[in-house]
């Protein structure tokens, strides 16, 4: 055991065990810890959001954000469904198109015009040969065919009114048009019947008026 | 006498831990020098994109992953583990009950953190920080644990020493109950039955947190103070004072770890903000207590005290990483409950829905968040901290379990000024890094790769840094190897002894 | 404190404690979430990835992308915009309203706004209490006037553009495992599948990061790759002089799928942001992102 306690030569005799004092934590200490508390409380009334699953920073509270929330015409919502099947895989999730592939949705003028008129029968029949959108020609090889979406009856009118008001009308796609309404897919439709189910060409949409 | 039943009692128990702790102090120093090798790895991949690009094993996500483990599971938890059993055995003067099935657990806690880092390299990690070895090792890791706490608190039941516990033992018996069950609810909810989506995120900040800022302190808390007050000869400072810190700590700590902006409901990261902030109370309280403990001038003259420098500086290490680490919350609670203080404006009632309200200076977002603070905290207490804590209560340890001197006194200088060289080499860089990114993340960030070129350089110079440490690591591990085949190797006496040797050679050869 | 088992009862007691704050409750709250159902959505958020994009989350968890990336958005604030959607019968007094509470706009603008039934933005970019204050003052008016207030996050990570808006819970339903990460030492990654949708920009970019972008820290991943033998869909890397033809592998492949999926989620009930109002320039200098 001497051994032992040379070994540790700057230790005191190894048996020798540390006691402890007892002094009382002074009154500070448990003020400190009680002011650290109080203020904590104090943080989480304001910034613990109610303790609430939806309220997440910087928001203060549901009551704030539920004022904030905004929803959408059910219309609308109903066409991004749709847009997003049918249309987002050439014409892109935010209407922007492919420069020189796929036309632009997205400050169109064919989608923009006051009356949607031209772009129902874009949307039911489909679309071939060379067109213009903004300025910017499309197709000049005239090659390319836009395919139908409307037409076999896969959709019925409010279908159509749903994708279309969303084309013209939602933030996803940026534009802020009037909506359409199933009344005027039908009544495109009917005038448009004896033609049959070809495509639409540029000419022929120009004749039709939009104003 | 009675000093000489106590000679005797001391040297039976010291006897009862000599095989199972030398096998876990020379596998804990082994994973020690494995994680520097690691970590000077990762640290090279900044230095040379090209460099291993071609070995997937190699990547850095992988090797750093490893290091972490290695230094964790591998050292922190295994040399923790084996100080806290002799601590057990040591202030209840008892004899370490289940030796054989301690150095059995042992053997295979190493087997077990051996197949997890294969793992890990193998691109088996599970991808949550501090847990990342593969699910299937995590039964063996918590079957060993059990073998070798289970005993160290059985030993602490049949304890002879039957006074007031003495408090490093409330830290260190919390501790030994802290581990499992963090470990098996971690495993449970993210390898089991997964939780969904971000809770995943939420249960794995819970463990590493409570593995860091409870289990960790504990261990290291409670050696502390045995071996502050036993290396310098005073007696040990106020038990209220760590009554409060133990409890603030148990209490409070646990709900800290969840990041400011995390993408979870505000209240979870105000009540981590709030908990970090109250831990400045048991910080300071431990603070008092070792300046207290050794007085003004042992402070300054401990230093000079080849074994109680280590602990001085793990004192420190954690007074000061508790300090930084409540300055971000400390000052948004301040900010908050006093908004005229740093926007003039008493209107501001709801900060964050005004525009510019992310001026706020040292705004915890900004400084804490995904910033190089958070590995160089994480630095600081792991190796600041608990390694050099760990690496003085060995140096105490390990010549009273062989009976002889360490055999290199020079090894062991040098391993100290490594160690300290090495964790100030990590640890400033990665807070300089990290003070510069908080500086510059502000509200007028526009270009994010302008901002990357300094802290990158910072962890480049971190290798100087990973280099000491290993050199450190391996002086260590040569020190315990030596004493071990000095001692041990001519005479083998008891069975279970021989196991010891077999086991750790493995262990070794294995990595 | 003499006993074990007092001993043992505390620490049970305190991580209890925590166990049911930090685990429990939030399980109850967040851990049973759906994709979102909001009836404005139309669509469901998140959709569960599949295929290559599947796979190679596991892909990016191997690796250990996690060290060095973040996946999560953060916001610093919300700011609002407030517009005119009904003039109701009083268009003068309206006019006249706004222009006290904002100065800097025309007469002549503020009438032809408030002509316009479509919406018309008469402030933008004001805090919460300037747009409150705003709609108060226009809405004492009265004769059927309507407001409305436009939420806008903002903050760091959204003006890098990282993301529209703050990350939430429900971004990450169908994630294991989830890799939120805790470091910066790269761009965060929430959006990457926007910010950088060309797969040949991301198989440059892991097989020699710095060829793409100069001075990149970033280690090169040239293991999830193999020389070229078919001509048609190597991607050739040029590193200093000398061209690589290579191929990704299945895992190159399959995490550039996953990175190409990384997008910033769409608007929810948690994360409030602009509903459709007419864009239309109402101030001089328009803020083209703030239109939108």
């Amino acid at each position: 055991m001497s051994d032992e306690a040379k070994n540790n030569d700057l230790n005191p005799a190894e048996d020798r065990e540390p006691s402890v004092s007892d002094v009382a934590v002074p009154m500070w200490m448990m003020g400190l810890l009680i002011v650290l508390l109080w203020f904590g409380m104090l943080f989480l009334d304001q910034r613990a959001g109610g303790f609430d699953e939806q309220v997440y920073r910087p928001y203060p509270s549901l009551a704030f954000v539920e004022n904030l929330s905004v929803t959408d015409p059910p219309s609308i919502a109903r066409g991004r469904a749709l847009y997003n099947v049918n249309c987002a895989g050439c014409h892109q999730s935010n209407g922007g198109g492919v420069s020189g592939q796929f036309p632009p949705l997205r400050g169109s003028d064919w989608v923009t015009a006051p009356k949607a008129d031209r772009l129902v029968r874009v949307a039911m029949n489909g679309l071939k040969g060379p067109i213009h959108i903004n300025g910017e020609s499309f197709n000049d090889a005239g090659t390319a065919v836009m395919l139908s979406v409307g037409s076999d009856n896969k959709f019925n009118a409010e279908q159509m009114a749903d994708l279309l008001s969303f084309i013209r009308a939602s933030k996803d796609i940026g534009n802020s048009s009037p909506m359409v309404a199933p009344d005027d897919i039908t009544d495109a439709m009917a005038a448009a019947e004896s033609r049959g189910k070809t495509p639409w060409t540029e000419a022929e949409l120009m004749a039709i008026p939009v104003e | 006498m009675s000093s000489v039943l106590t000679e005797n009692r001391i040297k039976s128990v010291n006897e009862s831990c000599r095989g199972p702790l030398m096998l876990m102090f020379i596998s804990a120093a082994a994973w020690l020098v494995i994680s520097a090798v690691f970590a000077c790895l990762a640290s090279v991949r900044f230095h040379s994109a090209g460099f291993l690009a071609d070995v997937s094993w190699l990547t850095y996500g992988r090797v750093h992953a490893a290091s972490m483990n290695a230094l964790i599971y591998g050292f922190a938890i295994q040399a923790g583990l084996a100080v806290a059993t002799w601590l057990i055995c040591r202030i209840g003067k008892a004899r370490l009950a289940g030796a054989m099935v301690v150095t059995i657990g042992a053997g295979f806690w190493n087997l077990g953190v051996t197949l997890g880092l294969m793992g890990i390299l193998c691109g088996g990690s599970t991808g949550f920080e501090w847990f990342e070895m593969p699910g299937q090792v995590n039964l063996m890791l918590l079957a060993a644990y059990i073998s070798v706490a289970g005993f160290a608190l059985v030993t602490f039941h049949h304890r002879r020493n039957r006074d007031e516990l003495y408090p490093s033992l409330w830290f260190i018996v919390a501790a030994l109950f802290w581990f499992p069950w963090i470990f098996t609810t971690a495993n449970a909810l993210l390898i089991g039955a997964p939780v969904r989506g971000t809770m995943q995120a939420v249960v794995a900040w819970w463990y590493a947190n409570n593995l860091a800022a409870v289990f960790f302190s504990f261990i290291g808390v409670g050696a502390l103070f045995y071996f502050i007050p036993k290396v310098s000869g005073r007696n040990l400072f106020s038990r209220s004072y760590l009554l409060l810190a133990f409890w603030v700590t148990a209490i409070v700590a646990p709900f800290g770890g969840i990041p400011a902006d995390a993408p979870v409901p505000a209240w979870m990261p105000s009540m981590s903000t709030v908990a970090a902030v109250l831990m400045l109370v048991p910080v300071l309280a431990i603070a008092m207590t070792v300046h207290s403990t050794l007085g003004q001038e042992k402070c300054m003259t401990g230093w000079s005290d080849s074994n109680l420098k280590f602990f001085l500086f793990g004192a420190l290490a954690f007074v000061f990483g508790g300090m930084l680490n409540a300055v971000g919350p400390a000052l948004e609670v301040v900010n908050h409950v006093f908004p005229p203080l740093y926007n003039g404006s008493p209107a501001a009632e709801v900060p964050g829905l005004g525009g510019q309200i992310e001026g706020t200076p040292f705004s915890q977002d900004n400084f804490v968040q995904f910033t190089l603070l958070t590995p160089a905290l994480a630095q600081l207490a792991l190796y600041g901290f608990l390694g050099m804590t760990l690496f003085g209560a060995i140096y105490h340890i390990v010549p009273q379990l062989m009976g002889d001197d360490m055999p290199s006194a020079a090894w062991k200088e040098l391993h100290w000024k490594a160690s300290v060289a090495g964790v100030a080499l990590t640890v400033v860089p990665l807070i300089l890094g990290g003070i510069y990114q908080g500086g510059q993340w502000n509200e007028s960030l526009r270009d994010f790769a302008a901002t990357t070129g300094l802290p990158v350089n910072m962890l480049r110079a971190g290798l100087l840094g990973h280099l000491a440490l290993l050199l450190g690591a391996v002086l260590f591990l040569a020190n315990l190897k030596l004493i071990y085949w000095r001692k041990c190797c001519p005479c083998c006496v008891p069975s279970f002894l021989r196991v010891a040797g077999g086991e750790s050679k493995t262990a070794e050869a294995s990595s | 404190m003499n006993r074990g088992p007092l001993l043992f009862l505390g620490a049970f007691f305190a991580l209890s404690l925590s166990w049911f704050g930090i685990i429990l409750s939030p399980q109850l709250q967040i851990g049973s979430q759906n994709p979102s159902d909001a009836a404005d959505l139309g669509i469901r958020h998140p959709a569960p990835r599949s295929g290559d994009a599947h796979a190679g989350l596991q892909v990016y968890r191997a690796a250990g992308c996690v060290y060095c990336h973040s996946q999560q958005v953060g916001q610093g604030g919300v700011i609002f915009d407030v517009a005119l959607t009904k003039a109701g019968i009083f268009a003068d007094d309206v006019a006249n309203a706004i222009l006290r509470v904002n100065s800097d706009l025309g007469r002549a603008v503020v009438s032809n706004g408030v002509g316009n039934t479509n919406g018309f933005i008469f402030m933008r970019d004001v805090d919460f209490e300037t747009a409150d204050h705003a709609m108060k003052r226009v809405g004492e008016v009265g004769g059927n006037v309507e407001t409305a207030l436009i939420p806008k996050p903002t903050g760091r990570d959204i003006k890098l553009g990282w993301g529209a808006r703050r990350s939430v819970a429900r971004d990450y339903l169908y994630e294991y495992p989830v890799q939120l990460g805790s470091q910066r030492i790269g761009p965060d990654l929430t959006n990457i599948g926007n910010r950088r949708p060309d797969a040949a920009w991301h198989y440059r970019h892991l097989y020699a990061p710095n060829t793409v972008i100069g001075g990149s820290a970033m280690p090169g991943y040239r293991y999830l790759f193999e020389e070229a033998d078919k001509e048609e869909d190597a991607v050739t890397v040029k590193i200093g002089d000398q061209e690589h033809r290579v191929v990704p592998t299945e895992k190159g492949r399959q995490l550039v799928a996953y990175l190409l999926s990384l997008r910033n989620g769409p608007r929810l009930f948690e994360t409030p942001m602009p509903k459709q109002v007419k864009p239309q320039p109402a101030i001089a200098v328009a803020d083209p992102a703030g239109a939108q």
